[in-house]
């Protein structure tokens, strides 16, 4: 692909691209909220593994958390932002330029 | 925080958006309990036979039926992890659909026939129609889930 056409290339999104941060958007962004633990029951993952995950996508500015106490537990809930979720269509859209451009 | 754009290859881009994909079906379709669907169908027939009662018994059990749905549809959604959003209600709009039709179509029956127990069979027939939509929401659902 030359310079020019680099240019015009939909950008694949480096902070969601990484596989878990993915998926974790990818569920957020079909709900309203989804609670911490079924994020990692979903994705296989320890707590500490899931956190550090969440802590780059909320750096961004992509996911916003909310604590509740539920049976007398605290548990955390997190959904995707404004901007969380315009990158992810971004990123989205950029996958799927990947897909349909000319075999590299 | 990562800044260089990657470039992966179309192989892992059809990978990447499978597992989105995936991902976003496990939180359009969550897993629902066993006893959701037979109870929304055995509240939604309550709702129908009350037809049959006067008028101030009809409002007040119009009026649990409401807390009864909203309440089990929290729980649900706490229980499950997963507060779904206004797709998830627009995805409803047929179901919806389909018991109003049942309910005005019993009506109609009613009025012509002069046949209160015409409700009863309203009743039933609505309770089958949310009965077919959790069988249709169960086979929709994701089977990772």
């Amino acid at each position: 692909m030359t310079d020019a056409a680099e240019d015009t290339f939909p950008q694949l999104d480096a902070v969601i691209h990484p596989p878990h941060r993915l998926q974790i958007c990818a569920l957020l962004n079909a709900a309203r909220e989804v609670e911490f633990g079924r994020l990692r029951d979903h994705l296989g993952v320890s707590d500490s593994v899931l956190s550090k995950q969440v802590a780059h996508l909320a750096d961004a500015g992509y996911v916003a958390q909310r604590k509740a106490l539920k049976d007398s537990r605290h548990r955390v809930w997190l959904r995707l932002t404004a901007r969380g979720r315009s990158a992810y269509q971004h990123h989205l859209i950029a996958l799927r330029a990947i897909l349909d451009s000319p075999q590299r | 925080m990562e800044t260089n754009a990657p470039h992966p290859g179309q192989d892992d881009a059809r990978d990447a958006l499978e597992a989105a994909a995936r991902s976003e079906a496990v939180a359009r379709h969550p897993s629902l309990p066993g006893w959701y669907f037979p109870l929304m169908a055995l509240v939604v027939a309550a709702v129908v036979a009350a037809q049959m009662l006067p008028s101030s018994q009809r409002v007040l059990l119009l009026g649990s039926a409401i807390v009864v749905i909203l309440m089990v549809n929290r729980h649900v959604q706490t229980s499950t992890g997963i507060v779904w959003d206004s797709t998830r209600l627009r995805g409803q709009v047929p179901f919806l659909a389909a018991v109003l039709g049942v309910i005005l179509a019993t009506a109609v029956t009613v009025a012509i026939t002069e046949s209160e127990w015409v409700w009863a069979a309203g009743a039933a027939v609505a309770a089958g129609v949310v009965l077919v939509a959790g069988v249709i929401y169960a086979r929709q659902s994701p089977a990772d889930d």
